[in-house]
Formats: structure tokens, sequence, C-alpha cells
């Protein structure tokens, strides 16, 4: 009696590991996001410029975050969830399937391609170094023996390292687990050169105390193509970042702005003018509206932090950010 | 008289106890299975292939704390190199974890018998003193003080330009300045800082963690030493008093002695977290063994592998340091005990 039921704990306790593993069917992430009507993204959460805690109301903004609202508004759900990440477990939290989506200044590199999938491209940037005032700091050949404050586990980590080892300079390195740590680190004197994306230096710098303290000098010495990640396999769910990004720069070129799509009339008049406009327009049931609607096209969003007339002010001119047809790389897709 | 019989099988309590240990044994045995099924089969439907090979290419980083290292190849102590292995980059980390761990117990220890040993002053004003460093220090969260005594204290210090000079001891022998101390050094003049060349230098980061680390455990173990020494009867202090010692030799001679026996297995607790809490370097950037680990991870991609290893090494380290606790912990016992 006891040895039979001896017996059938141990078949159950088998039966019950073994189904844990049959179960498991894979699902899109497109159903997952849908069913929990929220979005899980992955963003900084500490980089002024792309994703940051608004002074005034404390809810996330930022060139990153406006990615997620818009995301979120093409699979129409209605709330974004924001989590933290650094720049250690971002890969690894998209990997896992924590979170649904990174937008957080992530270079695409090969490597890292291996392990996840990278949306369209959303900014371009090149690394440069950040200088105090008055160093006679002019490039890389200027840096023998010097400390170098940097981002820990990044691409800026990593190329610092090679350009001034292929130089055969002597330098220190002084890593930190944040960007802002690593500013902090430079503003106290603790190293001679921050180092990481210029698009960070310029906003950190902007947002210091005394930025004129503060330089950002030297040629880019790295390409990095700045783009969201997402897990690997799941096309549906791909297709959707994708179309996101592509469609906000689409409408940038067609001139669609956010009080247009707001408009019924203006936008049926542009689709009949314009079958591009149209495809634009009226994919998945109206979804690009929802977006154009809630952030805008990808210029808005760009000149709601990175313009003109805000702190951290990058010029799009000349620069590879600059729509394809005025001379830059951001381009879309055809939308039939 | 009945002829005596064995019992059947299910009621001998010797084979009942054999067939149940046969049984546990198998059901952990079918567990283990089970468990490392599922995790093979949740890694295929990751993509995810686990691959030790990485260890042996070249780490191709270079973190300012990570000095020495072990060749892997001839088991000889070298300098380390970015060139170097990623296994050797996390040697050197290795190394700088047990630097750290010796110091960080040496002086939390000092400093926590220290204090135990004035909380339990009869002088009210020198008690309390002591109770608000154990309270405060116990009560705040460590990363929180390492932040502080890195960010608030010691990046504060002057940072060798001309407005805020570095400080100065025994003309250049001993250089303090947000950089480090520096001993036995050379100020040189380099993008409009004074900084110091050569000698022997303590980082900011190392001494943040050293002191914070000290600190922290300190607080732990002044209470542990102070209940040590409240759990020694009275009649023992009593008696020495009574022979013509005074309170401090009692102390030292009578009572300590004894406290000691009670108070080493605590104190390796005590010990352990010290070393295990030195992982915080992390949020510092101190190239200790997680940093390294860490930044081996992120340039290679095989965070399990890498963690794994780290989850390993600390293992190992604790084990060390709980043995030779076990081992000094034999010597003093009374026998029988």
């Amino acid at each position: 009696m006891r040895k039979s039921l001896a017996f059938a704990l141990a078949i159950a306790i088998t039966v019950a590991a073994v189904s844990y593993t049959v179960v498991a069917q894979p699902r899109s992430r497109l159903d997952v996001v849908r069913a929990r009507g929220k979005l899980i993204c992955g963003v900084s959460g500490a980089t002024p410029g792309f994703s940051f805690p608004d002074p005034a109301s404390g809810r996330m903004v930022g060139f990153d975050a406006e990615f997620c609202q818009a995301v979120a508004a093409f699979v129409d759900v209605p709330d974004v969830e924001y989590v933290n990440l650094t720049s250690a477990n971002r890969i690894p939290n998209v990997m896992s399937g924590a979170v649904d989506v990174v937008f957080r200044t992530t270079t695409v590199t090969v490597t890292r391609d291996d392990q996840v999938d990278f949306g369209p491209v959303t900014f371009y940037d090149g690394q440069r170094l950040l200088v105090r005032t008055g160093s006679r700091i002019r490039g890389l050949d200027d840096l023998n023996g010097a400390r170098i404050c940097v981002h820990a586990g990044t691409t800026s980590e990593r190329n610092i390292s090679d350009q001034l080892r292929q130089r055969n300079l002597r330098f220190q390195l002084i890593t930190f687990q944040e960007a802002k740590q690593a500013f902090d680190g430079m503003a106290a004197g603790r190293c001679d050169v921050f180092t990481t994306d210029a698009s960070q230096l310029t906003a950190f710098r902007a947002t210091a105390p005394n930025p004129n303290d503060f330089q950002v000098v030297g040629r880019e010495f790295s390409d990095e193509p700045l783009a969201p990640i997402y897990q690997e396999n799941d096309s549906k769910w791909a297709d959707v970042v994708n179309y996101t990004v592509w469609g906000m720069i689409l409408a940038e070129e067609l001139g669609i702005t956010s009080a247009i799509a707001r408009n019924p009339a203006r936008l049926s008049e542009i689709a009949g003018r314009d079958p591009v406009a149209k495809g634009l327009i009226e994919l998945k049931g109206g979804a690009m509206g929802r977006v154009l609607r809630l952030v805008g096209n990808y210029g808005e969003v760009y000149d709601r932090y990175f313009g003109p007339r805000s702190r951290t002010a990058i010029t799009r001119d000349n620069t590879r950010n600059a729509l394809a047809r005025a001379g830059g790389s951001m381009t879309s897709r055809p939308f039939r | 008289m009945r002829p005596h019989s064995p019992p059947p099988f299910w009621r001998d309590e010797r084979k009942l106890a054999v067939a149940v240990q046969v049984l546990f044994v198998a059901a952990l045995a079918v567990a283990v299975l089970a468990a490392d099924a599922a995790l093979a089969a949740s890694f295929r439907r990751q993509n995810i292939r686990l691959d030790w090979g990485f260890f042996r290419q070249p780490a191709g980083f270079q973190l300012t704390a990570l000095t020495w290292t072990l060749d892997l190849e001839t088991l000889s102590l070298k300098r380390y190199d970015p060139g170097d292995s990623a296994g050797e980059a996390m040697i050197a980390g290795l190394f700088n974890t047990v630097k750290v761990a010796v110091l960080g117990i040496t002086v939390a220890t000092l400093l926590g018998v220290l204090v135990g040993v004035i909380r339990l002053s009869r002088n009210w004003l020198v008690n309390r003193l002591a109770l608000a460093y154990v309270e405060l220090l116990r009560n705040t969260p460590l990363l929180v003080q390492l932040f502080f005594w890195y960010f608030v204290v010691i990046l504060q210090l002057p940072n060798g330009s001309p407005e805020q000079p570095p400080l100065r001891l025994f003309g250049d022998a001993i250089v303090l300045t947000n950089s480090g101390l520096a001993f036995g050094g050379t100020l040189v003049e380099r993008f409009g800082r004074l900084v110091v060349d050569g000698g022997f230098q303590l980082t900011p980061e190392f001494a943040a963690l050293v002191i914070g680390l000290a600190m922290y455990t300190s607080a732990f173990i002044a209470e542990i030493i102070r209940g040590g020494i409240l759990a020694v009867s009275r009649g023992q202090m009593e008696a020495a008093r009574s022979l013509g010692l005074s309170y401090g030799q009692g102390l030292r001679h009578v009572v300590l002695p004894q406290a000691l026996r009670i108070v080493i297995p605590p104190l390796g607790n005590q010990f352990l977290n010290l070393t295990k809490n030195s992982s915080l370097a992390l949020g510092i950037g101190f190239a200790e063994f997680l940093t390294a680990a860490n930044t081996v991870s992120s340039q290679t991609f095989r965070s399990l592998e890498a963690f794994t290893a780290v989850t390993l090494g600390y293992l190992m380290l604790s084990l060390l340091i709980s043995g030779v606790l076990n081992v000094i912990r034999a010597r003093l016992a009374l026998p029988g005990h």
C-alpha cells in the first residue's frame, strides 16, 4: 500500500515536470500586449533629451519615451509602463521577455543582433569627447595619460579603448554604472574626459549647472546608429515596431503633422490626392492616425527635444538625421 | 508462547527507514532531471547556447583597478594587459575582491570590537554616541552609504586645479586629491590639473569601498561583540575585580577570551557578508570580481556563463573563509565542546 503510494507520487512529479515544458506555446508579443492592455517599454530614465522624468509632472518624457507612446498607440493599447534599464540589463530583459520593446539609445551592432533584433534607426549618432574648457584637448591624439570617465558596458567604453590603444597612448578608464554618474565624476574633476555619443554629451552639458565649463570636442570617431530592440523570431511584433517608426518618418516626408492628423477633412483630402499617403493613413485600420495624433511625426518628436528652442539642441541640417531627400539618411518604406 | 516470526515488510522499522530513504533519493533525482530537461527546453526555445570558450578570448578592456592577474596557462602572476583573456580579467577582479575583503574584515573587526566595548561603558554620553553610530550604520542601505562616501565625501576632495590644490604632506611624499591618496609619486601637470605619477596609489573607489564596507560591517560586529561580552556571566568580571585586576585588565584577560568563543560563528557570518557585499563596488566603478565579470559579459554577451563563474567564485571564497573560521573555532574550543 505504501509502496504503491510512493510510486504514484514519483509518477505525478515526473508528469508535472514534463508537462510544464510542453504547455508553453509561442504567441506573438502583439497578442500578449493587446491582452495585457499595456505596453511595457524599456528606457533609460536618466538620459537628458532621450528619456527623463518631466520636472513639472514627473511623467517620463523624451525622444525615446515618445517612440514608446507611438508603438502603444499603433497597437491601440491605452497605457505605457516605463521600465528603467541599464546598459547591462537591457538586452537580457528583452531576451527574457520582461519588456516588450526597448528604446534606450542602443547602437546597432552585429554581435547584439545575434541575440535580439533591431528596429529601424531612430537617431544617427557618433562618439565624441567632453572636456573642461581650458584643457588643451582637441581630439583623440591629445589624450596621452588622460583619465577617462565612461559608461560601463557600452560601445563607448570599447571604442575609446580601441582608439587609444591603436594610437599607443596611455590612459586610465574609470567606469560608472550610469552615464549620469560618469558625467558627475567628470564634473567633480575625477577625470579629464567624458566620452559617449555626441547627443548625450550635448544633453548632459546643457543640463549641467555650469554648461560653459565644458566643451564637446573632436571629430566623431565611431558610427553609432541608435535603434529600438525587441525579441527575435517574432515577425508580427517586428512589423509593429518597424512600421511605427517608418510611418512617422513617412508622415514627415508627406508633411502630415499632429494638427493635420486631428482634422479628418484634411486627412481625407490628402489621402485622396496621394496614394502613398492613403496607404499610410489606412494601414491597419488607422493605426498611424492614432500615432500621429498622439506624438506627431518624426520631425515633431525630434524638434520637441532636440529642436533649436530646446535646451538640448542638436541640429539636423547636414547630419544623417535629416530626411533622405534633404541629404540625410532618414528613410521610410513604401506604405502600399 | 508464540514463535518469534519476523514482522512483515511494511511493519519492519529498519526496512521501512531504508525504503523511505531510497524513495526520497529517487524522487529527488527525478525532480533534478525534470528541472534539467525544462531548462534545456527553455534554452532551445530561446535559442540560447552555452559557450564556455569565450573565457579565452582577449578581454579588450582596461579598468583602472585591474593590475595583477594569474596567467591561466602557466599559473604565474603577471600584470594585467587588455590583450589578456577574459578569464584572466575576471581573475584580476577576484584578486581585487580578496584585497578588499582582507582589508575590510581587518578594519571592520578592529572598529567593531572598539565600538562594542564602548557600548558597554558606564559613561552615558560615550555610550549613546556609540549607540548612534551603530543604529545609523545598521539601518541605512549599504549602497547608499557607498554612494555617500564616494560622491559626497571623496569626490569633493581637491581636484588638483589651481583653485583646489592637492593636499601635500611631508613634501610630496603623501598627496591627497580626489583621484586618490598617493605615496611616493611625483606631481606632474596634465590638462590643467596636478596629478600624481608613479608611486603607490590608493584609488578613491577602493578607499570609498573599504571605508563604507568596514564601517557598515563594524556596526553589526559591535553588536555581536557586545552580546558576546554580556553572555559571559557577571561572576567572571566580579571574580577578576576581587582578585585585584582593573576593569580593563579583567576585560582583556578574563572576559574577552571567553566571549571570543561565543562570537566566532556570528562574526564569521559578518565576514562572509562583507566579502559578498564587496560586489556593490559595481555601483562606484571599482573593478572587483563582479564588475570585471559585468564588463566581460556586456562586451561578449555571455552573461549566463560569466555570472555562473561569478557565483562559483564567490562560493569558493566564502567556503574558504568559513573553513578558516571553523579551524579557529576548533582550536579555541574547550575540551568536550
